[in-house]
């Protein structure tokens, strides 16, 4: 363990894009966090996310945590980078022969993969408590943890999506490939999804149809980007503008899609030692 | 002896076979050429011994140990056709991560940046270094763990003359110590100035397994000249000693017979016996390369 976290340690201190891209997140991850005591100009009018009430309790949870989400890939580029260099300058044959076993390789990546993202969830937990205490209408015990299971979503949330980036990096070697296939990936759920929401509610009239979509289950909802992204719900509705228009947030905690990214996360671990097995280096 | 290796009908195929049926024996001590032109399947062959290629068929065994596992590993030194470090690390650093894998202590890393005289340089990024000092510091990251037996696949290819005595220098130090080396190169004089023991292959397959000198059954050849040519040929082809007898230009070349044994001073005697005095008389053995190239000829 302590001989892994060394060699990540040599290989990431002095590789440039890793520093950069490390600093940048940090910095716009807390940055991103304070954005509820700025004023924003749209429509003509003034926006304040923190008067539409982000930084009450419980519903701060779903905000920071899903706010901040949306930096993950920052994150998802060192890993990405640092992974497929091993590749590009045949470093992972040349530490095979040297003497490291595959799963000591996947275990040192998975070792960082974890330590962002260990990193990554204490600054969002510790910032978003210190946000609630400040500016939230409620401080009792019981709102305040409500729903605090957001936290453990977002640290899942995060693992799946490396654990995800670190199988498509050993799997195609190159970081384009990898982007690129992440995006065709993304946009291929998108169609699977679709073409499965058709598919259920084809010639169904209105009550019925949201009936459907509302309680029915969807297989597309397993897929790894969906899941992932279901952890956390678009917490938009929770707004008090949107209180206030009258639309109802209603919220099921997603087991399913918590199960279905454990799941992923064990398919692509073992998928990555496969292939380091299995291909010729 | 002691075997170090022991490779048994080993075979890889992609779609064609490059590796077939191979067999070997490495003995401790001693230094090992492996040869073949382009393409005859030597780097595959290391990629399996060294476990980053899956074989098709066949085994091996390291220290009498089947197969190739990361603790072997630790016992090898191997440099594979280039060498390989981050480029953005310095020396220094590549080896802390060397000494990490292969769990030797750091202090090693100095030790070896002096063998290959690269210690001053030790901070600079491995992207700076030219392709001599780059190849240099590949072979101070094989020596780090103290290897009882070291690979090198092509060490000197791309080097310019200087570079190459330098690699060849440090490798026949590091013969002197008693470490078994098994050398891969199309190089043959390269071969012959290092190594005591020879494995050929061909398109895959291995032709010749043992000692230099015994690859092919070959006496040598004598270079002769004197002032009246005509009646040195005479003689020499009346000696029975010889297959043939061949002008050279000035020089007469005489190739030995496999059943004769002779050397240089009793052909100069039988000579000066029938008033035959010669101004040039040298024994020669067949260089590598012309053996390798019988060799290969005899098992079309």
């Amino acid at each position: 363990m302590i001989k892994l976290l060394k060699l990540e340690y040599y290989k990431n201190l002095n590789y440039k894009p890793f520093k950069i891209f490390t600093i940048l997140y940090f910095a716009i991850l807390i940055a991103l966090l304070f954005i509820g005591l700025i004023d924003f100009d749209l429509f003509g009018g003034t926006i304040n996310l923190k008067e539409q009430g982000i930084y009450n309790f419980p519903e701060i949870w779903n905000f920071t945590t899903w706010i901040v989400a949306l930096l993950k890939i920052f994150l998802g580029l060192i890993i990405v980078f640092s992974i497929s260099q091993e590749f590009s300058n045949r470093m992972f044959k040349q530490n095979t022969i040297d003497g490291l076993s595959r799963k000591e390789f996947i275990s040192s990546k998975l070792l960082t993969i974890s330590i962002f993202t260990i990193v990554s969830t204490v600054i969002v937990f510790a910032i978003t408590m210190f946000l609630g205490y400040q500016y939230s209408k409620t401080t009792e015990s019981a709102k305040v943890f409500e729903e605090i299971f957001f936290i453990g979503n977002y640290f899942v949330k995060l693992f799946t999506f490396f654990c995800f980036l670190m199988f498509l990096s050993i799997l195609l070697r190159k970081s384009v490939f990898v982007f690129l296939a992440l995006f065709i990936f993304w946009i291929g759920e998108g169609i699977l999804s679709g073409v499965e929401v058709y598919m259920k509610v084809r010639g169904m009239q209105g009550p019925q149809r949201n009936e459907v979509l509302q309680n029915d289950f969807f297989i597309t909802h397993l897929l790894p980007l969906e899941s992932m992204s279901s952890l956390i719900p678009n917490p938009m509705m929770r707004l008090n503008m949107a209180k206030m228009m009258g639309m109802k947030y209603e919220f099921h905690y997603p087991t399913e899609s918590m199960v279905a990214c454990l799941v992923w996360c064990v398919i692509f671990i073992i998928g990555s030692y496969w292939i380091l097995r299995k291909r010729d280096w | 002896m002691e075997k170090i290796l022991s490779v048994k009908n080993l075979t890889k195929k992609f779609k064609r076979i490059v590796v077939n049926n191979i067999s070997f024996d490495v003995e401790k001590g001693n230094v090992y050429g492996l040869l073949g032109p382009n393409g005859s399947g030597k780097s595959t062959t290391f990629g399996m011994l060294l476990s980053t290629i899956n074989p098709t068929s066949g085994d091996w065994y390291w220290f009498g140990k089947k197969g190739t596992d990361p603790d072997t590993l630790k016992r090898i030194g191997a440099i594979i056709e280039q060498p390989n470090f981050y480029p953005y690390l310095s020396a220094e650093t590549n080896l802390k991560i060397v000494a990490e894998i292969k769990g030797t202590p750091s202090e090693r890393i100095n030790e070896v940046l002096q063998t290959v005289g690269l210690l001053e340089r030790k901070k600079d990024a491995f992207k700076t270094y030219s392709l001599g000092m780059k190849q240099r510091l590949a072979i101070a990251s094989a020596m780090l763990n103290n290897p009882e037996v070291l690979i090198l696949d092509e060490p000197t290819n791309g080097l310019d003359p200087e570079g190459i005595i330098q690699i060849r220098e440090i490798i026949s130090n590091i013969a002197k110590q008693g470490i078994t080396i098994i050398i891969a190169s199309h190089l043959l004089d390269e071969i012959e100035k290092i190594c005591s023991h020879v494995i050929v292959l061909k398109e895959g397959n291995s032709i010749y397994c043992g000692r230099v000198d015994e690859m092919t059954a070959n006496n040598g050849y004598f270079e002769l000249k004197a002032d009246n040519n005509t009646l040195l040929l005479n003689a020499l082809n009346e000696l029975q000693w010889f297959t043939a007898v061949n002008q050279d230009g000035e020089i007469l070349k005489a190739q030995v017979r496999d059943d004769a044994s002779i050397s240089a001073s009793s052909l100069n005697q039988r000579l000066a016996e029938q008033g035959i005095f010669v101004s040039h008389l040298t024994k020669k053995k067949m260089s590598l390369e012309s053996q390798f190239l019988e060799l290969v000829k005899n098992t079309k």
